[in-house]
């Protein structure tokens, strides 16, 4: 199908783009600094920053404000805005053993070494609406900082770094051994992904997806499409820091602290090389605190992984990979809503000639009927 | 703390300051004025110790020549100014002017200024630390 290009409109395109800033702005509150955007709604920056597979908080955070909240638009804006910036350095690989963790969890442990950290959550919450929000002022944050952390017993302290649990599972000779791939660095934004896919470019792909589609094909392995039964290995979000080689510089370089969470996921076992059986893992990281896409990115990877030759779509790795980018699927979806009014003409010339000559077949069987037979009644009549 | 995590992590105001002190006593030249780039995230893989791109972040760089001595400032994020001042410190500092005793002083407040903050953030961290009970009969 070819496409046909329009033209005109500018004026009623310039006004349009301007009604959206008459809208987000016609309730008369005051403008939202972008800083409070990148402070207070965090989770929605980390979610932009991870799907926009650039991590700039104060960028995404006016991209957010840009798009009126709406998440994809906002990580479309991001993406369209790392076009831009040249792209001097590639960090030293980041070690998240040496994370600063504000969380740490293991589903699959009571006691884990280190112990669990919930850090901030909302896991244990109800969900109910905090109508004490309404009434937030500076006053009422002045009084939370003097309050929290007053009555905190001082008798946990924090360690500078937790063991990974899946290394005791390791060292017990129940998982399986990393495998030797002998790949090279494979980069996603710099070539296309072709099937089956290296493992570099499934979790570059993975780590930039959009959480949505990422938790719904999960979400089906774990209802049944699919045989995976995922434990949480381990849950940590935190910082990690970047460094970075600069020729000038002898050392690594210390540019920053990275937020992430990180997933592993253990499942199934399967015989090992030597038949021996072994759990599974799937791995998830991404930017920013987003456990629910950490998460799915574990399941996801495991799921790719599977060995049965029925693949439901979570396991189908061209069906997963294909389809969790949010910026190419809203992009199809919307590029709906611009003209095709050449090729939906051609649709309708096609379907009338079509309707044309199922009638000229019709009334010429008629025809040829009544030939034959001139006493019967021709049908439908 | 490494010199380098107090200078990217401390405040502003204070590298701000020195930095004007530096250029009022000395002559700064710009060798790289503030830019912003990307730099792509490596990680690697728990499970299979698999290095793969996390994706990109953004960050700033420049440098500068400080009495002939080059000095180089790296920040995350767009932080022009942050990086300019950064520059100069590393500079006067490879160039061991008469002020190292000065920047090194105020590094060191910032360090300590730094660890605490980190310290009242991890005690509230301590503070969620569970041991969820097993219920009987389970």
């Amino acid at each position: 199908m070819g496409y046909v290009a329009v033209s005109g409109g500018s004026e009623a395109i310039a006004n349009a783009e301007e009604l959206l800033t008459f809208y987000r702005l016609k309730g008369g509150a005051s403008p939202i600094e972008v800083r409070q955007i990148r402070e207070q709604m965090r989770l929605a920056v980390d979610k932009v920053m991870s799907e926009g597979a650039l991590y700039a908080p104060t960028i995404a955070a006016i991209a957010l404000k840009q798009a009126e909240g709406d998440n994809i638009e906002a990580s479309f804006i991001l993406r369209a805005y790392r076009a831009t910036q040249p792209r001097r350095y590639y960090s030293l690989p980041a070690d998240t053993g040496k994370m600063r963790v504000i969380r740490r969890i293991s589903a699959a442990f009571q006691d884990v070494p280190g112990g669990q950290i919930l850090g901030p959550t909302r896991d244990y919450t109800q969900r109910l609406v905090d109508f004490s929000l309404l009434e937030e002022s500076p006053e009422t944050v002045r009084a939370f900082f003097d309050r929290i952390g007053v009555q905190t017993s001082r008798s946990d302290q924090l360690p500078d770094s937790f063991p990974k649990i899946i290394d005791l599972l390791r060292r017990e000779g129940l998982l399986v051994e990393p495998v030797d791939r002998k790949e090279t660095l494979f980069d996603i934004t710099r070539e296309s992904i072709s099937f089956p896919c290296q493992r570099s470019a499934k979790l570059q792909s993975l780590a930039r997806g959009e959480t949505g589609v990422m938790m719904a094909l999960a979400y089906s392995s774990m209802r049944g499409f699919g045989d995976i039964h995922p434990y949480l290995g381990e849950l940590r979000v935190g910082t990690v820091p970047l460094c970075i080689n600069h020729p000038a510089k002898e050392q690594p370089v210390y540019i920053g602290r990275v937020l992430v969470t990180e997933a592993e996921i253990i499942s199934e076992y399967y015989e090992d090389e030597q038949g021996k059986p072994k759990l599974t893992l799937g791995y998830g990281l991404c930017f920013g605190h987003n456990e629910l896409k950490a998460i799915a990115m574990g399941v996801l990877d495991r799921t790719m992984q599977s060995r049965s030759p029925h693949k439901s779509p979570a396991e189908d790795e061209e069906f997963v990979l294909y389809h969790i980018d949010g910026i190419e699927s809203s992009g199809f979806s919307a590029h709906w809503k611009l003209p095709h009014y050449v090729t939906f003409q051609s649709t309708l010339d096609r379907l009338r000639r079509t309707q044309q000559l199922r009638e000229e077949a019709t009334a010429s069987e008629c025809n040829r009927e009544q030939r034959r037979d001139p006493g019967k009644t021709a049908p439908g009549l | 703390m490494e010199q380098q995590e107090v200078l990217v992590e401390g405040r502003f105001e204070v590298w701000q300051q020195l930095a004007a002190d530096i250029a009022a006593r000395h002559r700064v030249e710009t060798l790289q004025k503030p830019e912003t780039c990307m730099v792509m995230m490596q990680a690697k893989d728990s499970v299979e110790k698999t290095p793969f791109y996390l994706g990109e972040a953004l960050m700033c760089e420049a440098g500068v020549q400080v009495d002939g001595t080059a000095g180089y400032g790296f920040a995350l994020e767009d932080e022009p100014e942050r990086v300019w001042c950064l520059a100069v410190i590393d500079a006067a500092l490879t160039a061991h002017l008469p002020e190292e005793q000065e920047i090194r002083a105020a590094i060191a407040a910032e360090e300590r200024r730094l660890q605490g903050e980190q310290q009242r953030e991890r005690d509230l961290v301590a503070s969620t630390m569970v041991r969820f009970a097993m219920m009987e009969g389970q």
